[in-house]
C-alpha cells in the first residue's frame, strides 16, 4: 500500500511537472505494475480498488509486441517491438528468459519510423527490481550507451528470481523518452501457486463447512434427545 | 407484428444472417492477405497492383488510398505492429440509418395502434415427446455440463500454462471473442441457455452434492439463507461493472493467465456460495452472467412456463417450488403457477421433472413478449438496465480513438494518472447517460400529467424498454469480433496452448474473415434498426400502460422517443467510429 502510495504522489508528480504522459498504454501500465505476476494479482487487485491510481506514464505508443521466439535453436531470445514518438524501438534479448546470476546481453535498436533514420544520441538503460512489498530495486544502471554497430548494447546480471523492468530512456529535441519493457528472470510466479493456493483455499474451505454442519448435527441430536427425556 | 409474422421473425433474422454468410463465403478462396492500409487480415475481394505486385483491401476507402500514395503504405506495413484499426460506417450508411430511425420514431410507430394487453402466439416445444424425454433424462445435463467443464478446464489448463502469447493461446479468444460475443446470440434465440450449461455451477454443485446427476441428496451445504439486504441483483450489477473495469482497464483480454484466474475466480464464488447459501443463491443474486442474461432474456424467444395457470392454482404440492423425488426444488425460488417473466429462471427444467400435472411448456414466443406486459418491475433490474446501456456503449468508446484523447484530456486537466482518469472516464460514462435519461422521464412526467404514476415508476418502466437497444448495440458490436475474428479458432483448436502442437491438421491454417466489412456494416445497422424497432414499440406499451388514453400516452412518450433516438444514434455513432482491434494482436 505504502508503495502504491507512493507511486500515486509520484505520478502526480510527474504530471505536474510537465512530464507528457501523451498516449500512455493501459497495457504498459500493467506491465510496468507487474500486474501479471502471479501471487500479486489478488492482493494488487484488491489494492487498486482501493486506491484507483496511475503506476507509471511513460511515452509509450501502441502496446508492445513481444515474442519468445521457442524455434530458436538454443537459448530462447527476447524481442520486444514498440514505437516511443518517431522512434520504433525494439529491444531483443538473450537469453529472452535468463536464469538468476546469469549475465544478459540487450540489445536496443532506434530507429525512425517515416525513413528508418537511426538514433545517434546516447541511450540510458536501468534495470529495476519490481517488487510487492518494499521499494523497488534498482539492480543495474543506469548505463549510458553510445551507438555501436548500428545498436546499442548492455549486459545487466539478473541477481534473483524475480520479475524485472527494463527502462530504457533517451531523448529527441528535448524531450524525454521512456520506455518500460517487462524481463522475467527464473520463474517467480509459477501458475501452480495460484491454483495450489486456489484449491487448497477450497478444500480449508470445505473442512471448515462440514465441521460447523456436524457441529450443528450434533446440536440437533441433543436438543432432540432432550426433548425426548 | 402480429402472430406467426412476430413469432418466425427472429428466425427470419438467424437465416438472412446465415445466407448472407454462406453466399459471401461460397467462393472463397480460404487465401488471407493483409491490407497495407489497415492491416486488417482479408481476402482476394478487392485487389490494387503496384510494381508487379497485387495488394488486397478491406474496402473501396482503403483501396482508394493505397492507390494515392502506394509507397507510404508499404513502408509503414514493412514495421506494423499486429494490430490494426477497422473501419467504421460509411457517411452515406450512418446518415441514412440515422434518418430511419428518426422516420420510424416519428413518423410510423406513433401511428399504430396496440392492444396492450393481448399476447403474442406461443409453439410449447415440449410437445415434441423426444425432446421432452431428452429434457428428462437425468444424463442429459451431466452430458452438456460435461462437455462445458471440459472446454472450461481446457481454458483453465492454456490460460495457465499455455504459451502467454494472446495469439498462441486458445484462451482468450476462446473467451472473449467466442464465448462473450456467442452469449449475446445465444440469449436472443435461447434465452437462459447458458445457465443450463454453465460450467462453474457444474463444478460447483458436483461438489456440493457429491453426486454428478440425479437428484443430489442432502449435500454439503450450510444451507443459509441469503441475506435480507443482499436479495437484489446489486451484487451481479457491481461485479458486473467491476470486470467490465478490469478487462478495458487491466486488458484482461489479451492476457491468457489473467482470463484464466478471472475463470477461477467465478468458480471460486460459485463455489463458496454452494456450500454456505440455500439453493442457488448465488445464481439468482450474485452471478452477473446470470443476471446479465437474465435481464436480456426478457427480450429471448423462449419461455418456460406453466401451461394452465388454473392447474397452478389448484395445485397442494407446489412441486416445482418444493421439489420432490424426481426433481430439485426450484434453484432461484420461482414458482411456476406466479412467474410471469424469464429473469430469474435458470432453464434448469428441475420443474419439468417434479411437476406432477404435466403443467410445464417450453414455450418459443415472439422477440420482448416479457417486456409488454405487466410484471414487476423493480428498481434494481432498471439500474441493471441502465448500466448494460452505458457499458456496452462503453465498451465501444474504449475502442475508439477518441477514448484515448479524452483520456488524455482528463489527465491533463486533473494531473492524475491513467487508470484514475480510465476510472474516472468510466465512471463518467456510466452516469451522464443516466442523467439524461432521468431528465427526459422528468419531463414525460410531467407532459403526462397523470398524478397516480410517480416519477419512480416511470423512470423503472422506461427503463426496460432500452434494454432492446443494449441488446442489439451489444450484438451489433459482438458480431464485429465474431465474423471478423472469430475463424482464428480453428488454427487455435490444433495448438491450444502455444506449444507447436497440430492435432487436427489445422494449426497453421489461416482463414479470411467470415464476412467482408461492407456487409458487416449492413448487418450492424440492421441490428442497431431493429432493436430501435423494439424499443420503440416497447415504450409505447409502457405508455399505454400508465395512460389508456392513446393521445395522453403519446404526449409522455415523446421525451422518452427522444431518450431512444438519443441512444440509438450514439450506437450507429459508435460503429461509426474508426476501432482499433486490440484483440486482433491475437
Amino acid at each position: 500500500m505504502l508503495r502504491l502510495t507512493y507511486r500515486m504522489l509520484r505520478d502526480v508528480c510527474k504530471a505536474r511537472n510537465g512530464f507528457c504522459i501523451y498516449n500512455a498504454q493501459l497495457g504498459d501500465i500493467c506491465r510496468s505494475a507487474n500486474l501479471s505476476l502471479i501471487g500479486k494479482k489478488w492482493v494488487l487487485c484488491l489494492m487498486l480498488i482501493a486506491f484507483p491510481i496511475n503506476v507509471c506514464a511513460h511515452h509509450i505508443l501502441g502496446i508492445p509486441h513481444y515474442a519468445y521466439d521457442e524455434q530458436y535453436p538454443q537459448t530462447p531470445v527476447l524481442t520486444y517491438r514498440l514505437e516511443a514518438g518517431p522512434y520504433e524501438v525494439r529491444m531483443t534479448g538473450y537469453p529472452g528468459k535468463p536464469t538468476p546470476g546469469e549475465r544478459c546481453t540487450l540489445h536496443v535498436y532506434l530507429s525512425r519510423m517515416d525513413d528508418g533514420a537511426l538514433f545517434e544520441g546516447s541511450v540510458k538503460m536501468t534495470v529495476i527490481q519490481d517488487r510487492l512489498i518494499g521499494e523497488d530495486r534498482v539492480v543495474y544502471g543506469p548505463a549510458l550507451a553510445e551507438i555501436e554497430e548500428r545498436l546499442f548494447k548492455f549486459h545487466p546480471t539478473f541477481p534473483d528470481e524475480a520479475n524485472y523492468l527494463i527502462r530504457i530512456e533517451f531523448e529527441v529535441e528535448d524531450v524525454p523518452w521512456i520506455v518500460d519493457l517487462p524481463m522475467v528472470a527464473g520463474e517467480p510466479g509459477s501458475p501452480w501457486t495460484v491454483l495450489g493456493s486456489t484449491v487448497f483455499g477450497l478444500v480449508a474451505f470445505v473442512v471448515v463447512i462440514r465441521a460447523i454442519r456436524i457441529k450443528r448435527q450434533r446440536r440437533v441430536s441433543s436438543l432432540v434427545r432432550r426433548a425426548a427425556v | 407484428m402480429k402472430g406467426r409474422v412476430a413469432l418466425f421473425f427472429p428466425y427470419v433474422c438467424a437465416l438472412l444472417v446465415i445466407a448472407t454468410l454462406v453466399w459471401r463465403n461460397w467462393d472463397t478462396s480460404f487465401v488471407v492477405h493483409k491490407d497495407p492500409v489497415c492491416h486488417m487480415e482479408v481476402g482476394e475481394d478487392l485487389v490494387a497492383r503496384f510494381e508487379g505486385q497485387s495488394h488486397f483491401f478491406c474496402t473501396e476507402h482503403c483501396r482508394e488510398l493505397f492507390r494515392k500514395n502506394p509507397g507510404a503504405y508499404l513502408v509503414v506495413a514493412s514495421s506494423a505492429s499486429g494490430t490494426h484499426t477497422m473501419l467504421g460506417l460509411p457517411n452515406w450508411l450512418y446518415y441514412g440509418s440515422v434518418g430511419v430511425i428518426l422516420i420510424l420514431s416519428f413518423g410510423v410507430f406513433e401511428k399504430s395502434r396496440y392492444n396492450a394487453t393481448a399476447s403474442g402466439l406461443r409453439f410449447d416445444l415440449l410437445q415434441f415427446p423426444r425432446l421432452r424425454r431428452l429434457l428428462l433424462h437425468s444424463m442429459t445435463r451431466f452430458g452438456v455440463h460435461a462437455f462445458s467443464v471440459g472446454l472450461f478446464v481446457l481454458i483453465l489448463g492454456a490460460g495457465l500454462f499455455g504459451n502467454q502469447l494472446p495469439s498462441k493461446n486458445i484462451a482468450p479468444l476462446l473467451t472473449w471473442t467466442i464465448w462473450w460475443g456467442g452469449l449475446i446470440v445465444l440469449i436472443l434465440y435461447a434465452g437462459k441457455a447458458w445457465c443450463y450449461v454453465c460450467p462453474w455451477d457444474a463444478i460447483a454443485g458436483w461438489a456440493e452434492g457429491l453426486r454428478f446427476w440425479g437428484r443430489k441428496g442432502e449435500g454439503l451445504s450450510l444451507q443459509i439463507k441469503w441475506p435480507k439486504f443482499m436479495r437484489n441483483i446489486w451484487p451481479a450489477t457491481i461485479l458486473f461493472i467491476g470486470l467490465t473495469w478490469v478487462e478495458i482497464g487491466f486488458g484482461v483480454t489479451m492476457q491468457p493467465r489473467a482470463t484464466a484466474w478471472l475463470a477461477l475466480g467465478m468458480v471460486a464464488m460459485a463455489f463458496v456460495s454452494a456450500f454456505v447459501f440455500d439453493r442457488k443463491s448465488f445464481c439468482r443474486y450474485g452471478c452477473l452472467v446470470g443476471r446479465v442474461s437474465g435481464l436480456y432474456a426478457l427480450f429471448s424467444p423462449i419461455e418456460v412456463r406453466a401451461r394452465d395457470k388454473d392447474v397452478c392454482r389448484s395445485c397442494k404440492t407446489h412441486s416445482c417450488y418444493k421439489g420432490n423425488e424426481q426433481g430439485e426444488p426450484c434453484p432461484t425460488f420461482q414458482y411456476l403457477g406466479t412467474m410471469d417473466s424469464s429473469t430469474y429462471c435458470i432453464s434448469c427444467m428441475e420443474c419439468l421433472k417434479s411437476c406432477e400435472q404435466e403443467n410445464v411448456s417450453l414455450n418459443l414466443r415472439p422477440w420482448g413478449e416479457d417486456l409488454t406486459k405487466t410484471f414487476r418491475p423493480r428498481s434494481d433490474e432498471a439500474y441493471l438496465a441502465l448500466v448494460l446501456l452505458t457499458l456496452t456503449g462503453f465498451h465501444g468508446l474504449t475502442m475508439t480513438g477518441l477514448w484515448r484523447e479524452m483520456l488524455m484530456a482528463i489527465q491533463m486537466t486533473l494531473g492524475i494518472g491513467e487508470t484514475f482518469a480510465f476510472t474516472l472516464g468510466m465512471l463518467g460514462f456510466m452516469v451522464a447517460p443516466v442523467v439524461a435519461y432521468a431528465g427526459l422521464v422528468g419531463v414525460s412526467w410531467f407532459s403526462g400529467g397523470e398524478q397516480s404514476v410517480t416519477y419512480r415508476d416511470y423512470f423503472i418502466r422506461y427503463a426496460y424498454a432500452l434494454l432492446p437497444i443494449a441488446l442489439f448495440y451489444h450484438l451489433a458490436h459482438n458480431s464485429e469480433h465474431l465474423l471478423m475474428e472469430g475463424q482464428k479458432i480453428v488454427a487455435l483448436v490444433s495448438d491450444p496452448f502455444g506449444w507447436e502442437w497440430n492435432l487436427f491438421g489445422t494449426a497453421n491454417w489461416t482463414l479470411p474473415p467470415l464476412i467482408d466489412l461492407p456487409t458487416l456494416w449492413a448487418v450492424q445497422v440492421c441490428l442497431v434498426v431493429i432493436g430501435h424497432i423494439y424499443s420503440l414499440w416497447i415504450a409505447r406499451h409502457t405508455a399505454l400502460a400508465f395512460f389508456p388514453d392513446s393521445k395522453a400516452a403519446l404526449r409522455s412518450q415523446l421525451p422518452m422517443l427522444v431518450a431512444m433516438i438519443l441512444f440509438s444514434t450514439v450506437s450507429l455513432w459508435l460503429l461509426k467510429q474508426p476501432m482499433e482491434m486490440r484483440t486482433s494482436a491475437m
